[in-house]
């Protein structure tokens, strides 16, 4: 039996707006398993990134509750969630949000330094995980501002798996990004998620999706269906099909 | 115009608390300047004008009844330019005044209340009750300054005697009423004059006042008529004769509200220079900020002049606001400045509204900020709309990374901190220039407050030259050498000289004469350049009288006393604020050549340890009290007359220390909260990957920091070598032309901790509003 990581608990979130009130999140219930990829899908407005943000402790439900294995998170303060978050999960954004100031290896140890004291052993892991996204040494030093987007973004994957999260959140990760430099930051995605690394990814693309072996599909704030993919392989028709027919199922 | 109204009002509207920021900036410049410029230019037009209301002397002659003849009376009634003499008789002598809880050595003039005066008439203010026997009208320095009230027991020590009076009232005393002169009037009634005129037999005198065509026109008069009946017949060293000049009155009454208002303008233009520097940022920011809509508007067809006006008319009509607040801020807070002032200048100063010096106020401060907004906004007109549409971005940015975390020391937040310093180096600069300037001014006043308050021994030998231990003064000289003696004897006195002075005259301009015999035993830091004198032909002058003369080091000057003439080579030059800055010094063996028959008449004494003085001094009267015109305990009349001087300080420096604390916060704020919105996206970012807010917090305030601590690190060096020079350039119209007034360290290191202290709590506290920026925002917005 596979292990929860997080579980949600009749989680709710309201937004209010000049007194109008809107319900994206709606009692939900979910678990999220470890060594999972879990892939988020829906229509625009469903409410996919606001489970993704609440799931990861960037932003807090109205109602309900968020576990994180034993530790209920929907309840802590800011600066908690914050250490919550350099702990146990890494973020790869649509817009990447590197920061421009800083070259792309002090992007990367910048984070890896909130857990580690050792600039060293974050330094040497950086320059790993760097090679391992295909980035060679010349590009570290660069800032942000002079890579390609699939560059830069394979660099904010670097900098999400620094500190060895536990979960990996992405939110359209691909959605800036043309075809080639896409399908390269998902074979990366692809491959830390086969060493045992937690993903939940948000996307609109199918593509996408067809990397995740297990896909939740929420409609008005609630879990309207999910199916199970399996493994990725590379050219699996079957699971093109499958996919494709659960979608087409929701409404897609 | 109005399109660019439109776009003004847009911008303030955009950055309301910017603009609330420079408004208050610029108010503080407005407020300093207007009240320095209305001290300055009005507080002297304000004595004039009292002077010709209450009808006062321009000057005044006193001399004993014996000395006093018809021939001076027709030299002053005939004498061009004088429109009005008065004669009267009045006791008058050296004597120890009650004043400020302690007695302080000084003229006193005693005047028959019921005699008419047509010059400076007798005149109460506030409360008074009739003259009685044994009661007594003080002027109303007595109450601002010695601390006196109606009702109070007052006493005169004249010749080892003292006289009682119950004080019945204060008068409004014009002339005679300024505790740096130190000459004083007093009114008693018929019967109290009279019986005191029994008992001083030798101090009945003759004052002669003056009024003159122009008050000016007194200078030359006091100096004719000294050469005419002193300088030009024998010397009269043991007999009474005073005289006072209309500027040196003038100058004693408003000494005080001179170099305040020099403080205020000096402060004002530190502000100011602040607030330009704020502006610029401003701009900068403004057009960093506004890149794309500028890039909009000029594509939509505005033009560059366009944008840059309504930057102009954005940034001042801000100032104009605030140095019209601030300008009438300082109307509100006059009335209490010039309350402070009585202390010393003991006249009630009513200003009203002047538009002529609020006009320039406004004028000076708005051209100054209208030239840095346009020549800051000139770069609009080399914006390509194209690119400003780009966000400025022309070509690819190949920076350098700054501190790489990889290979440098140091924890995570100081080096993110010195990050943040790298890329910000401009703004880093411009804290690091407002912390410099407001600390250097803070500081030195900070040491100008301790050297004026606390420990005014430099200050005060500034003021009156060579100031001993204590002083003997001899009714007669001849008894010098004996008292010398004796008070070498003694195994408390470190050293004793004779120290006298004498009014000479130099190429016809009157200047005081400090004699003594060996130069080199002098405590005191008159000379600025040169040497003093050796040998009995040798002379230093003050700077003032050298200028007058047009002499220099190596020329020789003539000098004339008790009708005789001597040539001098002039060794050195010295400063000293008496007399208008005229002065000289003379050895006892140059003194001789003018006058072979001089002998001192002053016994200077120097104590090994300064708290056995008043012991000391009574030891010395117990023996030989009845030879002594005059003892002073120089160190207790120093705390006397400057404590009032002491006490203004405080309050000024109080204020100027809480402004630059104010300024700190204010440029923190703006600094910090145009950071803040700059780096949003950034601090989220920081935020979602795991920072929390008090990192961030003090990862903004720690990169403030070096700027800060390296600025007032340089703001209190320039404090503790440049404010003599500061100092100097405020009295130098005084006389003064050097000084080396110590330093306070003890207040420049409390600043400096005070400020980056206090600087790195605000910052704190203005970067919380980072906890208000969450990672969610990132994506939400």
């Amino acid at each position: 039996m596979q292990k929860a990581v997080l579980t949600t608990s009749k989680l709710s979130k309201t937004f209010s707006n000049g007194g109008l009130q809107q319900h994206v999140l709606k009692n939900l219930d979910l678990q999220i398993y470890e060594g999972d990829f879990t892939v988020i899908m829906g229509s625009s407005g469903a409410g996919k990134s606001t489970l993704l943000y609440a799931l990861s402790g960037m932003d807090k439900p109205t109602l309900g509750e968020i576990h994180f294995e034993a530790q209920e998170i929907s309840k802590l303060s800011n600066d908690k969630l914050a250490v919550f978050r350099r702990k146990n999960c890494g973020f790869v954004f649509q817009q990447i949000y590197l920061l421009d100031t800083m070259s792309l290896l002090d992007n990367v140890i910048a984070s890896g330094l909130l857990i580690s004291k050792s600039k060293k052993e974050i330094a040497a892991r950086a320059k790993e995980l760097f090679t391992a996204v295909g980035l060679t040494e010349t590009i570290w030093r660069k800032f942000p501002s002079q890579l390609s987007g699939g560059e830069a973004q394979r660099a904010g994957i670097v900098r999400a798996l620094i500190n060895n999260p536990r979960i990996l959140f992405a939110d359209e990760p691909t959605g800036a990004l043309n075809s080639a430099s896409g399908a390269a930051v998902l074979n990366v995605m692809t491959e830390v998620n086969k060493n045992g690394q937690s993903i939940i990814m948000v996307t609109h693309d199918i593509k996408s999706a067809l990397r995740g072996n297990r896909i939740i599909y929420l409609k008005d704030g609630t879990v309207c269906g999910e199916c199970n993919l399996g493994s990725y392989k590379e050219e699996d028709v079957k699971r093109n099909e499958v996919l494709h027919s659960f979608l087409s199922e929701m409404g897609w | 115009m109005k399109k660019i109204l439109l776009l003004s009002f847009s911008n303030i509207r955009k950055n309301k608390g910017q603009m609330v920021n420079l408004l208050l900036v610029v108010f503080i410049a407005g407020f300093l300047l207007n009240l320095g410029l209305l001290l300055f230019f009005n507080f002297g037009k304000f004595y004039d004008e009292l002077c010709r209301k209450t009808n006062s002397p321009h000057a005044a002659f006193l001399m004993a009844q014996t000395s006093a003849g018809n021939a001076q009376n027709d030299y002053l009634k005939y004498y061009p330019g004088v429109t009005e003499l008065e004669q009267q008789e009045v006791l008058a002598d050296n004597a120890d005044i009650q004043y400020n809880g302690d007695k302080m050595p000084g003229l006193f003039m005693m005047v028959k209340a019921s005699r008419k005066q047509a010059m400076n008439p007798l005149k109460l203010i506030g409360p008074s009750n009739p003259l009685s026997d044994n009661s007594i009208y003080l002027p109303y320095i007595m109450k601002t300054g010695g601390k006196l009230k109606l009702g109070d027991d007052f006493y005169v020590s004249v010749q080892g005697k003292e006289y009682h009076y119950t004080i019945a009232g204060f008068t409004e005393e014009v002339y005679f009423g300024s505790n740096t002169i130190q000459w004083y009037r007093f009114y008693l009634s018929d019967k109290e004059y009279d019986k005191l005129k029994e008992s001083l037999p030798a101090s009945v005198c003759v004052l002669q006042t003056v009024r003159m065509e122009r008050p000016e026109l007194s200078d030359r008069l006091v100096k004719d008529f000294a050469g005419e009946f002193y300088y030009g017949t024998t010397a009269k060293n043991t007999s009474i004769y005073h005289d006072s000049v209309y500027s040196n009155v003038k100058t004693s009454h408003t000494f005080l509200s001179g170099i305040t208002s020099m403080i205020f303008v000096a402060l004002a233009a530190v502000i100011l220079l602040v607030s330009l520097v704020v502006i610029r940022f401003r701009i900068h920011n403004t057009l960093e900020e506004s890149m794309v809509g500028i890039g909009v508007l000029k594509a939509m067809g505005y033009l560059s002049r366009q944008i840059i006006a309504s930057l102009v008319i954005q940034f001042t009509g801000i100032a104009a606001a605030g140095i019209l607040l601030g300008t009438v801020l300082s109307y509100v807070v006059l009335p209490l400045i010039s309350s402070l002032l009585e202390s010393q200048t003991a006249l009630i100063w009513h200003q009203g509204f002047d538009p002529v010096i609020s006009g320039i106020t406004l004028l000076a401060i708005l051209s100054v900020i209208l030239l840095d907004t346009v020549l800051t906004s000139l770069r609009i007109r080399k914006m390509h709309p194209l690119t400003a549409l780009r966000g400025g971005i022309t070509t690819h940015n190949f920076r350098r990374n700054s501190f790489a975390l990889d290979s440098s020391h140091g924890g995570l937040t100081v080096l993110l901190a010195m990050k943040n310093i790298y890329q910000n180096r401009k703004q880093t600069l411009m804290i690091f220039a407002v912390i410099t300037t407001i600390t250097f001014a803070s500081a030195s006043v900070l040491s100008i407050y301790y050297n004026v308050g606390l420990h005014p021994d430099t200050f005060a030998g500034l003021v009156a030259g060579e100031v001993p231990d204590s002083v003997f003064i001899l009714k007669n000289p001849v008894d010098a050498a004996g008292v010398m003696a004796e008070i070498r004897q003694s195994e408390k006195v470190d050293k004793a000289i004779y120290y006298t002075f004498r009014s000479v005259l130099v190429n016809g301009t009157e200047a005081q004469g400090y004699v003594t015999d060996d130069f080199s035993l002098i405590r005191g830091k008159m000379l600025y350049k040169g040497r003093y004198p050796k040998h009995d032909n040798e002379i230093a002058l003050s700077g003032v009288t050298a200028k007058q003369a047009a002499k220099t080091i190596g020329d020789t000057v003539s000098v004339n006393y008790n009708g005789k003439n001597e040539e001098y080579l002039i060794t050195g030059l010295i400063q000293t604020m008496n007399d208008n800055g005229n002065g000289l010094t003379l050895t006892t063996k140059g003194m001789k050549r003018l006058y072979p028959d001089f002998v001192s008449e002053q016994i200077y004494v120097y104590m090994k340890d300064v708290n056995d003085t008043e012991e000391f001094i009574d030891t010395i009267k117990l023996k030989s009290g009845s030879l002594f015109s005059n003892t002073l305990n120089m160190n207790k009349l120093i705390d006397v007359q400057l404590g009032v001087y002491g006490s203004v300080f405080a309050i000024i420096t109080t204020a100027i220390t809480l402004i630059t604390f104010f300024v700190v916060i204010l440029v923190l704020y703006l600094v910090l909260k145009t950071s803040i919105l700059r780096r949003r996206r950034e601090l989220g970012i920081q935020k979602a990957v795991g920072f929390t807010s008090f990192q961030l917090m003090n990862q903004i305030a720690l990169s403030f920091s070096p700027a800060i601590i390296t600025g007032v690190t340089a703001g209190c060096i320039l404090g503790i070598y440049c404010f003599n020079p500061l100092f100097v350039a405020l009295v130098q119209s005084m006389g003064i032309m050097t000084a080396s007034l110590p330093a306070s360290y003890a207040f420049t290191i409390i600043l400096a901790i005070g400020i980056i202290v206090f600087s790195y709590l605000i910052s704190l506290l203005i970067s919380m509003r980072i906890r208000k920026i969450t990672p969610y925002m990132l994506v939400s917005e």
